[in-house]
């Protein structure tokens, strides 16, 4: 399995000092904001059928969401939106306080580094070792280089990588590779985490053990989305869940066993560090899909 | 510039051929490069150092079938001559005017039959106001049908011809350039294409566009710096042959090959002019096509 990913508190990670203790902490009054907004967005890819109709959605900092649907329905076109892959054909998008569509293009990179994302296909550099993967966003953000080798080489450790920080990813297995892209993802210490199915490719212990992943950065007040098809999942921890079906949102409300931080683990075998908790994060996600 | 004040990212894989033919194409442009520049300015050294010589000097020919009175009349010049302020007059042997004959006619064929002119060399002190007329004025009672040549006719066409080839190795040094530039456009354009997928990744992670130019810049800058070091090594190897060609062939009838200190110069900054070249060519054409994605 290559090593044991129970959460053990990544020193870099629950530092406190180092996240942003409210995710808009520069814009005025945002912590009692929306993450993000979306009001009537529709979608289309050229000149094609939109993919995305009237979505009106809102999430709060360090909520934990699933977004769920069938094939086609349009989950991974809104996950593009949210992680600034693509703007809407129409509609606004608010994301940490910034309008979306108005926005210039120059702008994006500094929301980008805001945002950390998990894709399907993981989408590593495979000419790059596991640790350079990781580095990347900080590099490109500009940090210094023994910072960087120190915090890749900590959260690369946590998430039990250690051993193969210089592997490179055609040698790892799906696993591995998807723990170095959750690494990438969270190396900044993203305010939203987005994940297009991350269990999609590993077995059932390792999604499992993901997903505690996950729920822990969530608990750390990082707003997180996966996206999954797994049912399994759903049921297995209890947070709100986005679906969507036909380019629309159909809201399902969050479980009764959803507790005070929004997201909760039904009948885990993985055994869990004390986890760190941060005040005033992990608020329960309020979605609201003004359309249905 | 940010290249070389940036750590590279290292985010472009480098290919076990190190940039392809890319290299060896800017070498070549290179070579080409070096050829023009070095025929442009030491054509211009050396129709500049004729020009020095000749403009303070005249040339009075005596041509008699008696080579005697020929002689004679060129003996008499020279006395006239020689009584004109801040000028003097040489005859030259027979020995001298023979080797002047030997770039045309060829080592040992100038026979001693041949009838020779006399010669008189006339040079003037730097500051004489002495004009072809003057000089004409003077040894016109003594040799009225002796040839008074300023060479200024013939230095004029020389001069004509050294700034057309200037000019033409000016154009063809802006050609090279240009295609350089177009080259290395197109080398980073099919480069951006076959790495899309990884910039879309540097994007989404919060890459700027100049960060991902400067990656380009700086692997270019490496190419440029490549092909102009090899560009430069085979000009110089060209032209340490061509140079002691050109001096077996005949010194009288080819300039001496001198390449002057600016010359030089220009000549060893060839590869930093490669390298800025690809560099910028490399960073603008990213720039330019990253604008048209989101």
């Amino acid at each position: 399995m290559g090593g044991d990913i129970a959460v053990r508190g990544s020193r870099y990670l629950t530092d406190k000092s180092q996240w942003r203790s409210c995710p808009l902490q520069n814009e005025p009054g945002s912590c009692m904001s929306n993450l993000v907004k979306f009001e009537n967005v529709g979608m289309r890819y050229g000149v094609g059928p939109e993919v995305l109709r009237d979505i009106n959605l809102t999430l709060e900092p360090a909520s934990f969401h699933f977004l769920t649907g069938p094939s086609g329905a349009g989950k991974t076109s809104l996950l593009k939106l949210l992680y600034l892959a693509e703007r809407p054909s129409r509609g606004l998008i608010n994301l940490f306080g910034k309008d979306i569509v108005s926005l210039p293009r120059k702008a994006l990179p500094t929301l980008r580094r805001r945002i950390g994302v998990v894709f399907q296909d993981f989408r590593l550099l495979d000419h790059l070792t596991a640790l350079e993967n990781v580095a990347l966003p900080l590099r490109i953000a500009g940090a210094k280089e023994h910072q960087v080798s120190e915090h890749v080489k900590e959260l690369l450790s946590w998430v039990g990588l250690e051993d193969r920080i210089d592997a490179k990813p055609p040698t790892l297995s799906g696993g591995e590779k998807q723990r170095v892209a959750i690494a990438r993802a969270v190396i900044g210490r993203p305010d939203l985490l987005l994940a297009d199915e991350p269990t999609g490719n590993v077995d059932p212990e390792m999604s499992e053990r993901l997903m505690h992943l996950f729920v822990e950065l969530n608990k750390l007040g990082t707003t997180t989305i996966i996206a999954t098809h797994d049912i399994a999942l759903l049921d297995r921890i209890k947070a709100n869940v986005i679906r969507i079906e036909k380019g629309r949102l159909i809201t399902k409300p969050p479980s009764a066993l959803a507790g005070s931080q929004g997201v909760e683990v039904v009948g885990s075998s993985i055994e869990m560090d004390a986890p760190p908790t941060i005040s005033g994060s992990g608020a329960i996600a309020a979605v609201r899909t003004d359309n249905d | 510039m940010i290249a070389f004040f940036r750590r590279p990212l290292n985010f472009l894989p480098e290919t076990r051929d190190s940039g392809g033919i890319l290299p060896w194409v800017i070498a070549v442009m290179m070579y080409l490069c070096a050829l023009g520049l070095v025929a442009a300015l030491s054509l211009n050294a050396g129709v500049k150092s004729w020009g020095a010589n000749l403009d303070r000097r005249i040339s009075v020919q005596i041509v008699d079938v008696d080579r005697d009175l020929a002689i004679e009349k060129a003996k008499q010049v020279v006395a006239v001559v020689g009584q004109l302020q801040r000028v003097r007059a040489r005859l030259l042997s027979d020995v001298e005017v023979r080797a002047l004959l030997e770039p045309w006619l060829g080592v040992g064929n100038v026979s001693e039959d041949l009838p020779i002119p006399a010669i008189v060399d006339v040079i003037f002190d730097p500051g004489a106001e002495i004009t072809r007329d003057d000089i004409e004025l003077a040894v016109i009672n003594v040799a009225p049908d002796a040839r008074v040549d300023d060479h200024q006719q013939w230095l004029a066409q020389l001069r004509d011809f050294a700034h057309l080839i200037e000019a033409l190795a000016t154009l063809i040094l802006f050609l090279v350039v240009m295609t350089t530039v177009a080259i290395v456009t197109f080398g980073t354009r099919a480069r951006l294409a076959a790495h899309q997928a990884m910039i879309d990744i540097l994007h989404l992670i919060g890459a700027e566009d100049h960060i991902i130019a400067d990656e380009f810049g700086y692997r270019f800058m490496v190419y440029g710096v490549r092909g102009g070091v090899i560009g430069l090594v085979a000009a110089l190897v060209t032209l340490f042959f061509l140079g002691r060609i050109a001096a077996s062939v005949g010194s009288g009838l080819l300039p001496e090959f001198q390449l002057p200190l600016a010359g030089m110069i220009l000549l060893g900054l060839l590869p930093i002019a490669a390298a800025l070249i690809t560099m910028l060519t490399a960073r603008f054409t990213v720039l330019s096509q990253l604008k048209t994605t989101i």
